[in-house]
Order: structure tokens, then sequence, then C-alpha cells
């Protein structure tokens, strides 16, 4: 590497400067709104935007007020709710992802393309007008205000995702199912003793995904839960900081809220960049 | 006992169909007659009574007795402690009676769209912003008051009454009262400048000041100018859905005077957000928010922080309006789901009678609409910001809650946008009015 | 190609007409008392099951489910009424019919109708292959070997259970109560449970699309920018996402993790927290007109927001932040994959770097990802979050009713939902989303694979 560095042409060691200028201004531009949400979460001053970057005095007191000022706002319950929901619906709607996209892409059946066909149309509809249906279903069952109706609802639809997984089975070869078949094994041992382990990547981009959707979803989330303020999730609470009556005095913690929230995703979105990659274009491409 | 009552309650019948279609939630009085439920303790001797004859006699509440009765109540998050301590107030009004109250949050502003989501489940009390009353009584979703009216009506202040009547049937109590009006900075502004927007304006307060500034692009508070030079949005009493003069030789004038504001260097269109940094580094002389702010600007102005209503304006035809603006009220309501409507309205009576009202006017500096309280000039100058609010009260006009109303905000809002952008000049500005007006008054069918 | 690709492509009907015509007494017994056969025959736990779904449906049909059918005739009559009473507290509020709830029982029974077909059809089968299994003297698989079979044979049936009853029930169901709204009048002047609702047929349509009123004054205009939107939302991010992964791929540049990493900082970063902290920045008197303003470089603020041109282009700069990084991890792979060679000789026949990338990278690129760009397209027009967070619509305008300048047709609708309770033109917009990502689709996906057979890399 380093002869070849030296043998460069002036002309590419011109390109290789500004393809780093390039990067640099690119970083700091892409870098720039998330410093700014941690700097403000360490503002002193109150109030929302400042029309300077740099605040005038740091403190610790946004996150601190946000787990011991529990007079309007539960962070810390609405935490642990959204944790708990992210965990129980992440593990559900992975086995719903896998089942299904196993389903259709190993298996032959007679409902096979239609219900291809089906879950392909369903996609294409706006999804948040179906809410007030939503909820009187889950009314029907008796599931209102419960993290469980959340649970089911961030879970309910999951199996529709099942393309990209789908075509990511689609690339393992056939061969390796057949021969177990041959050998005697049934289709389920099939599924989870062979087709589960190779899948590793598909599998961590499905709970990747399915384990995000909590904490970013703040419409069904009121719609369902309405007045019972000790099950809302971390999105719909940080929302509510932003009402008129709160915005001045809860901004900072709005961006100290949103730091905390941010991290456990933001680290997990990194570690399993590769996977993500691999699992979002189903194999085709690895990361 | 229940069942008592219901027997008794289908003794007599008059039947009022809520029309669905006119605006105005109007009803049909005159349209008495007798139906048969499907209710199976219904007995056959049914007379018809007028409903006025109901109305009258009001018994002493504490000789009454509610019975068992299981209410819910919703109440914004901040004030959940001083409810239910009232709660248990009322409870200890009626020993006899078994009366459990349970509690969920949902504050003024959410309470329509939780409401009218699920009104099977909804909370027996709750209380919401005046400007959702006409959209919950056409939905059918309140129930109308008919204990001790006569004493509400008398206790609170007219205005607040005119908010918690719909189609001249009352359907909510008055709580509190709400509008905007001006914070100032001491150290920039006399008390006698802060009179005329125009000495505010020709002040000269250095560079990089603003001298004042307004959320201009926010219907509720563009109105102030509207309604300060005496143009109304539907009608004169806000229900007619086919009527706003935004448009006429008034509201020109207004829209003339907002312009040139807009365009001066030393006006801004701010938000709340903005207010306590500019005020706290003294480069804001005056802005127009509500009471929410009051504690927040107090600290950052210290000792120059000011309170007043808004100040008057000179129009270009040399005449000079008091501005106005929209009042609201928080109200209590009773869903007309309630399964003991009796206990519902005495808890909401009695969540909305003096005393609770200086709860709280004390502990969350809300306007008190009873009457005693408001014309209690010592207490209300207490409370700066109060006291200002009181003053601007009298100045502002009944938030219309039609739910036409509806059209309002967004055609405000674009209005707001297109004076501080510029693209509303002086010579187009007659259209832009008469758009603005014609979305306001636009139906969809 | 193995042994379940067999599909047996005999009608439904057919097939229960054939049953009905080959079964025996018992078989066709068990037409009307489900499980008959299967009891008779020894397969108790079978019949009993199918005998109780049996009973099921019909005490669910006389509770509830023909009350619910013949409600959907006219979604109500009895509208909530006033008793004036002589008694504290003077009024009774006798409650009328919901029309809403009576729209979502009727789909309701009608789903539980269709199930019951389906296990009924299931019946019909088990008894005829009970029936036949016994002609041939062969024995009927016990209820054990039926759930074995559920793990094998029928894997497909048991894995796609739960899955399907979820989408069923939150999204199917859900759905089909929608657009059946938007054949309602459930408007802001008809909401329960004061009023009712009944159908209007295809008014709503007529009126969106063709009245000239002012909401079909809005559509076609807020239309027109969700189109523009997609494309330049979805094209922009493409082009820019590619060229960024082309850049950290080039063969001087270091730290080709830390620069990915760096770029999918904003993929991590929750929508919601990112854009409103986006929409705080841009803000007119926010920390970047602050700075521009302080360093000189502007005398006035720039009204990123708040003016219709440097909304939308704003809107769509900032997509470019949440979206780029996607393309760029997406197509670094790809990029990797083309074959050196092919540069090598372009090269010899002196393309220019700009020629190589129109005639190879994008082709080939194009290729790979192309349902990926579909996709996109498709999740633009639905860019909810985008909008929503990060302008709100704004800024408003007063041609449109209810709707801003950067509105996309989800938002509005949304909007229509949530401050305006018009549910019935909301459904209808929403249909009319879906027709233009089917249709979008549908050309698409027709043409990249004439594409595929045209060109092969593979």
């Amino acid at each position: 590497m380093s002869k070849k560095t030296r043998s460069m042409s002036q002309a590419k060691k011109t390109a290789n400067f500004f393809s780093y200028l390039v990067l640099i201004v690119l970083s700091v531009i892409w870098l720039v709104p998330i410093v700014w949400v941690i700097l403000t979460s360490f503002r002193a001053e109150t109030g929302t935007y400042t029309p300077y970057f740099f605040p005038k005095g740091y403190t610790l007191d946004n996150y601190k007020k946000l787990f011991t000022d529990t007079n309007q706002f539960y962070f810390a319950k609405w935490f642990a709710n959204t944790f708990i929901v992210a965990v129980c619906s992440c593990l559900i709607s992975t086995f719903y992802v896998l089942a299904t996209s196993y389903v259709m892409s190993r298996l032959r059946f007679k409902m096979r393309k239609p219900l291809m066909n089906v879950a392909l149309i369903l996609g294409m509809f706006p999804g948040f007008m179906s809410m007030i249906a939503v909820y009187y279903i889950l009314k029907g069952i008796g599931l209102t205000q419960s993290l469980v109706a959340l649970v089911l609802v961030y879970s309910g639809g999951a199996g529709l995702g099942f393309y990209v997984a789908k075509g990511f089975f689609d690339t393992v070869p056939k061969a390796i199912d057949e021969a177990a078949w041959i050998d005697g094994a049934t289709k389920w041992q099939v599924f989870t003793k062979l087709t589960i382990p190779l899948s590793k990547s598909i599998i961590v981009y499905t709970v990747l995904t399915s384990f995000m959707g909590p904490w970013l979803d703040y419409i069904f989330v009121s719609v369902i839960m309405g007045d019972n303020y000790d099950k809302y999730t971390v999105a719909l609470g940080l929302f509510k900081m932003l009402e008129r009556e709160f915005i001045t005095q809860w901004f900072t913690r709005y961006a100290a809220g949103s730091v905390l929230v941010s991290i456990p995703i933001a680290a997990l979105f990194i570690c399993m960049q590769k996977y993500y990659v691999e699992g979002a274009t189903g194999g085709a491409v690895k990361g | 006992m229940r069942k008592g009552k219901k027997i008794i309650a289908l003794a007599l019948v008059t039947v009022l169909a809520l029309s669905s279609l006119t605006a105005c939630g109007k009803k049909n009085k005159d349209n008495n007659k007798e139906v048969t439920t499907d209710d199976t303790a219904t007995p056959d001797d049914t007379t018809a009574t007028d409903d006025a004859a109901a109305t009258d006699d009001t018994a002493a509440e504490e000789t009454v007795s509610l019975g068992d009765a299981t209410l819910k109540v919703w109440g914004p998050q901040e004030q959940q402690d001083s409810i239910q301590a009232m709660c248990e107030e009322f409870k200890a009004l009626y020993p006899n009676d078994n009366i459990t109250i349970e509690f969920g949050v949902v504050s003024e502003a959410d309470a329509k769209n939780e409401v009218l989501k699920d009104p099977s489940v909804a909370a027996d009390v709750f209380t919401f912003a005046s400007d959702q009353i006409a959209e919950l009584v056409q939905a059918g979703t309140l129930f109308p008051i008919k204990m001790n009216t006569d004493q509400i009506i008398a206790n609170n202040t007219e205005n607040s009454i005119a908010a918690s009547t719909v189609g001249g049937e009352l359907y909510a109590y008055p709580s509190s009262s709400d509008t905007y009006f001006m914070y100032y900075d001491k150290s920039k502004y006399t008390e006698d400048e802060i009179k005329s927007l125009d000495t505010m304006m020709a002040k000269d307060l250095g560079s990089g000041v603003t001298n004042f500034s307004y959320d201009i692009d926010n219907g509720w508070y563009l109105s102030a100018f509207f309604f300060g030079a005496g143009c109304t949005l539907f009608g004169p009493d806000g229900t007619d859905a086919t009527q706003c003069d935004f448009n006429n030789d008034r509201g020109l004038l207004v829209g003339e005077y907002l312009m040139n504001l807009a365009k001066n260097p030393k006006f801004a269109n701010h938000d709340d957000g903005l207010l306590l940094a500019a005020f706290e580094a003294g480069t804001l002389g005056a802005n127009v928010t509500g009471t929410w702010n009051a504690a927040a600007i107090k600290e950052s102005l210290g000792d120059n922080f000011g309170t007043a209503p808004l100040p008057t304006v000179t129009l270009s035809n040399g005449e000079t309006i008091q501005l106005g603006g929209m009042a609201n009220f928080k109200l209590y309501g009773v869903n007309s789901q309630t399964k003991n409507p009796q206990a519902a309205m005495a808890l909401a009576e009695y969540l909305t009678n003096e005393a609770s009202q200086k709860t709280r006017f004390e502990q969350f500096s809300y306007g008190p609409t009873n009457l005693n309280l408001a014309n209690d000039t010592a207490a209300m100058s207490s409370n700066q910001a109060l006291a200002a609010m009181t003053q601007q009260i009298e100045f502002a006009t009944l938030q219309t809650s039609i739910p036409q109303s509806g059209n309002y905000w967004s055609p405000a809002e674009a209005f707001g946008t297109g004076l501080m952008d510029g693209s509303i000049t002086a010579d187009n500005l007659q259209t832009k009015l008469n758009d603005f007006v014609n979305n306001v008054l636009a139906t969809l069918n | 190609m193995n042994k379940n690709s067999k599909i047996k492509s005999e009608n439904v009907f057919k097939f229960i007409g054939r049953a009905f015509k080959e079964g025996d007494i018992l078989t066709k017994l068990s037409f009307f008392i489900m499980g008959l056969s299967n009891l008779v025959r020894g397969q108790i736990i079978k019949g009993l099951i199918f005998l109780s779904m049996e009973l099921g449906f019909i005490f669910y049909m006389v509770m509830a489910g023909v009350a619910g059918l013949s409600g959907l005739q006219n979604l109500g009559t009895k509208t909530q009424e006033q008793v004036v009473l002589s008694e504290p507290p003077y009024m009774k509020i006798v409650p009328g019919d919901n029309s809403m709830l009576m729209l979502l029982y009727g789909v309701v029974a009608l789903f539980i109708i269709v199930a019951f077909f389906i296990a009924w059809k299931a019946n019909v089968k088990a008894a005829f292959e009970a029936q036949k299994i016994k002609e041939k003297g062969g024995k009927l698989p016990s209820f054990i070997d039926d759930i074995k079979a559920h793990f094998d044979a029928k894997l497909h049936k048991s894995l796609l259970f739960f899955p399907m009853t979820g989408v069923l029930l939150f999204t199917v169901l859900p759905l089909v109560f929608m657009i059946l709204i938007a054949f309602t009048n459930f408007d802001n002047a008809h909401q329960p449970p004061g009023n009712l609702f009944t159908w209007v047929g295809l008014a709503n349509f007529k009126t969106v699309l063709f009245s000239g009123q002012t909401i079909s004054k809005t559509f076609w205009p807020v239309f027109g920018w969700t189109i523009v939107w997609a494309i330049f939302a979805t094209g922009l991010n493409y082009i820019f996402g590619m060229l960024l992964a082309m850049l950290i791929n080039r063969k001087g540049v270091k730290f080709k993790g830390l620069w990915r990493t760096i770029f999918v900082l904003s993929i991590a970063v929750p929508q919601f927290v990112s854009l409103l902290i986006m929409k705080n920045m841009l803000a007119d008197k926010g920390p970047i007109n602050g700075m521009l303003e302080s360093a000189g470089l502007i005398s006035s603020y720039i009204p990123f927001l708040t003016q219709t041109m440097w909304a939308r282009v704003t809107v769509l700069v900032v997509n470019l932040w949440i979206g780029v990084p996607y393309t760029m991890l997406i197509t670094t792979g790809v990029l990797m994959n083309i074959p050196e060679d092919i540069y090598e000789s372009a090269k010899i026949d002196g393309a220019s770097p700009i020629a190589m990338f129109v005639k190879i990278t994008l082709p080939y690129v194009l290729f790979v990802t192309g349902p990926y760009l579909i996709q996109q397209f498709i999740g633009n027009i639905n860019n909810f979050n985008v909008i929503f967070l990060l302008s709100g619509g704004g800024p408003s305008s007063l041609d449109y009713y209810q709707a801003g300048k950067t509105d996309l047709l989800v938002t509005w609708l949304y909007k229509l939902t949530v401050n305006r309770k018009d549910y019935s033109f909301a459904a209808t917009i929403g249909i009319l989303v879906f027709v233009l990502s089917a249709v979008v689709s549908l050309i698409a996906y027709r043409r990249t694979s004439a594409y595929k057979s045209e060109e092969d890399f593979q």
C-alpha cells in the first residue's frame, strides 16, 4: 500500500485531497444536527432554540430533572414501558417474519402466489387511517390501554414485511433442504435446525427494525393508551414535552431524553450495520 | 334506587332529536312527541312535560342523596393532585353515599379527540377548552345541564356562560378564563408608552433590539387586530357559519396596518420558543402571549417584568382602535353516556365552584370565571399576569366553537405567513383577504 | 420440483360439488353437521373441533352476527335522544345507533362468515378424505398424526397461522373498514354517537376529484407536489447516495469504516428526534440563520420552512440527510461487485469518468437495486414522517383546504382525520394514494423485468 502511495501521480494526490475535503465537509454537515441535540441536552439556558450554536452554560440538570421531576412526565417509567414493548414485539415480529418468508420462499402450496400479491397490495395503503378501527378491535378483545395491546399492534402486521427476508432465503441453496428431507427430517426440523442458523444476518435485520418500531411510533400509542398516562411510551412522552404549555421549560430536557433514547438504538445500529445491509437487500449485497 | 329512577325517568318523555346538520346545533324544542323506548322498565303511563318546568326547582345539594356511583374524572397531568384533593372533599359532602372516583390524564386541549374517539369509555366528568364545545354537542357527547342551572349562570361571568351555552342550552360548567395579553420589559417602556403600539414601535431601543414581537402567523393571535377593528368571524355572535367580514373596509385597514407592521424591521414574528431567550438577552421590548409563559418570562426579566392589556393601534384613516383577541374558557362537561348523571353533575359543579376555582387560581394561575373571584380586585392584582389578562378579556371576543371554526386556523396562518414573507402587498391585499374569507367559509360539498 | 410443488388446480366449488356427489351419507351429513364424518369414523378430536366451530359460529350469528350484517344495510336509523325528566338530573339520554360501530361490527361479521366458510370447506374435505381412506381400507390418521403433519407437509399452514391472524386482525380488517368509510358521509357533521352516517356511493370521490370545490382545488396541487416530491426525493437520494458510496470506495480513501459510520448515524437517530431538531435549527430565528447572520453572510433570515419554494427545497435537502446513507450502504456492496476489468477496458477505449459512470456503473447498480428503487418511490409517496415532523406541511396556503404547500397526500389526510374528523374524505384520499402507488409499481415492475431480459449482467 505504502509503495503505491509513493508512486502515485500528482493528479491522484489532488484527487485524494478533494475526496477527503468533500468527505470532511459532508461529515460535518451530517454531524451538526446530532452534535446540536447533544449540546442542547447539556444547555443551561431554557427555552427552545437559540440563535447561537454553542450554549452559554452547561449543566447536567436536564438529565437529572428528566428522572426526578416526575410531576409532569414519567420519563423513567415510559422508558421501561417502551423497552418491554420493544423486546416483546421484536420477538414476535421476528418469528412472524421468518415464518412467513420461509414459507413463501421454500414451501409450495396453492395460495402462495395470491398471498404474496395480496401482501404487496396491502403494503401500499397508508396505515394510520385505520387506527380508529384498530382501537375498536383491541377494545373488542378487551385489551385497550395495556402494553400487550401495543405489542400486538406493533407485531400484528409484521407478517407483511416478509419480502426482504424472502429474498434472503431465496439465495440459500435449496439443495441443503432437499438433502435433509431425503434424510428424513421434517420440514419443521429443516426450518429450525438448518435455515434459521444460516440466516443470522436476516434475523439481526428483522430484530433491529422491529425493535426500533416502538421507540419511534407516537400515533398508535396515543390512540391506544388514551387517558392512561402510566402506559405511555417514550416517543409519545417526548412529543408531549413539545406542547405549548411545556416546550419552553422542557425543550432542553426533551433533548436529553432524545439523546437517551437514541443511544441504545444508535449503538445497536452501528454494531449491526453489516447485517443490516445484507438484510436490507435480501442477501443480494454483502456488507 | 337506580331502577326506581329509571322508572320515573321514563314516566315522561320529550324527544329532542339532536339536529345533525344545522351547524349551530339548534334544537327543535317544540318537536315534543311521545316515544316508547326499548327499555324493559318502561311503564305505560307517560306524561309529557315542558323541559322548562324541570329546571326551576334547585334543591340544595346537601340534602340530595346521590346514591352509589362510580365516576371517572379527566384532567391535565399537572392538576391531578389538586383534582384528587377536590374529589376527596366532594365525597366527604355525601357521607351516606358510596362514591368511587377514578382519574385519568387528558389535557383540556386533547379532550375533544379523546371523547370523540370512544365516548363510551370517556370520563363521566372531563375538562375541555371552550372552542371544542360545539363539536362535542353536535356529536351528542355532552349532557345538557338542568341541575342548578340558574345558580351556575348567576355565579359566573357572562362571557363564560356564553361559552358554555350552545343553542340556548347550557352544556358545561365554566372553570377558568384565558386569553393573551402583553408582557414587556419595564426598562424599555414606560407605563404610558405601552398604551399605544405606534408609540412603542416609534421608540428607538437601540440596534439589534426588537421593539415588539407577535405570533402573527397564528390565527388565535392574528384575530386580535381584526376583532379590534370590529370585524366579526361567523357573525356577531360567532354562530353563523356563512359569515366572516375580515375582507370588508375595516378588514382592509387592518390588513394594511399588519402589512406595515410586518415590514417594520423592529417587529418580529416570534413564537413562544424565542421569547425567553430574547427577553433574557434584552433584545426584546414586548410580546404577546398567555399566562402559561408568565413564570418563565418573570424569571427572564426579573424586576423589569411588566404586564399589560394589548395596546391600541392607529389605522391609516386616523382611527385608534383597542386590540381585541380571542377569549377562551376551560369548561367542565358531563359525558352524555354517563351512568350516573346526577352524581356526575354534582361533581362537575363542585369542581368548578368558587373554592375550586380559587385553588386553581392560586396553584396554576388559572383566571377565574366565578364572579366573586373575578371581581375581587385585591386578589387578582396579586398576580400580575392574571391582572393583565382579566383586563384584556374585557376587550376580547369569545372564541367561536362552531364546527366551521376548524376552517379558520389554516387560512389565518397562511395569511400571517403571507404578511411575513412579503407575498401580500398593497396591490393584492384585497384579493388575499377575499381568499382568506373564502377559505374560512369554504364547505366541502 | 419437489413433492410439495404439486398444486391441485381444482376449483373450490367444483371440489365441493364432487364431494357432495361422491360422498356417502356421513359425508353428505357433514355438510350440515360439521365433523360428523370424522366423529363417526373415529377421528374424535378432529370431529369435535369441527363441531364446536359450527356451534360457535351459530352462537355468534344468533347473538351478534345477524344484527351486525343487517346493520350494514343503512348503518343505523335511531338517533340519540334526550328525554326530559321531572326529577334530578331532569334529563335522560337515550342512546341511539352508532353508525361507526355498526359498520365495524358488520365488517367483523363478514370476516367471521368468510372464516367459517374456510373452516366448513376444510370440514367437507376432511369428511371426504376420511371416507376415501376407509373405502380403500386404510387406517385413518390419529389426532397426533395430524399434528405431526402440521409440522411437516402442512408446515405452511402452521407457520402462517399466527402471522396471518395478526395481519387479518390488525391490517386487513381495519383496511376494509377504512375503504368502506370512503363510501359513507362520515365527516365532521356526522359524528357518532350523536349523529348517524350512511352510504353515499361514489359521492366523495366525485367531490375530491371533480367538484371544483375547495377540496378538489386542494387535491390536485397536493397530488402534483406529491409526485414531484417522490421523484426528486427518490432520484436525488439515489444519485447522491451512490456518489457518496463511490467516493468512500475510492482506492485512495482510508478509514472507510469510519466514514460510513459517520453517515450511518443519521439513520440510527430516531426520526422524530432528528427531524424535530432540524425543524428548530432551521427556524427563522434558529441557530443556522443566527450563525449565517452573525457571519455576515445574510442580512435577514432565510425562510427555510416558511416560504413555499424554500420550504420545498429544504424538505428535499433534509430528506437527503436521512436518505443518502441508506443508498450509500446498499450501493456500497453492489459497487464492489462490479468486475474491475469492465472499467479497465473502458479506460483503454478512452472513456471519460462521466461516461463510465453513465454507461457502466449506473446501469449495473440500477439493475441490482431496481426493486429497492421502486420501494423507495412508493415509500416517498407515503413519506409521512419527513413532512409531518419537519415542516408540518407548512407554509400553509390560502389556496388550499386544511393543507400547506409541502403537504403530501398522506399528511393531508392525517390532518383531515385528526383536525377536522373528515373521515370519509380522508379515506377517499387514502384510496387514491393507494391507486397512485399501485399504478406506479405496476409500471415500474413491468419495466424492470423487461430490463432484466434485455441486459443480463449475471
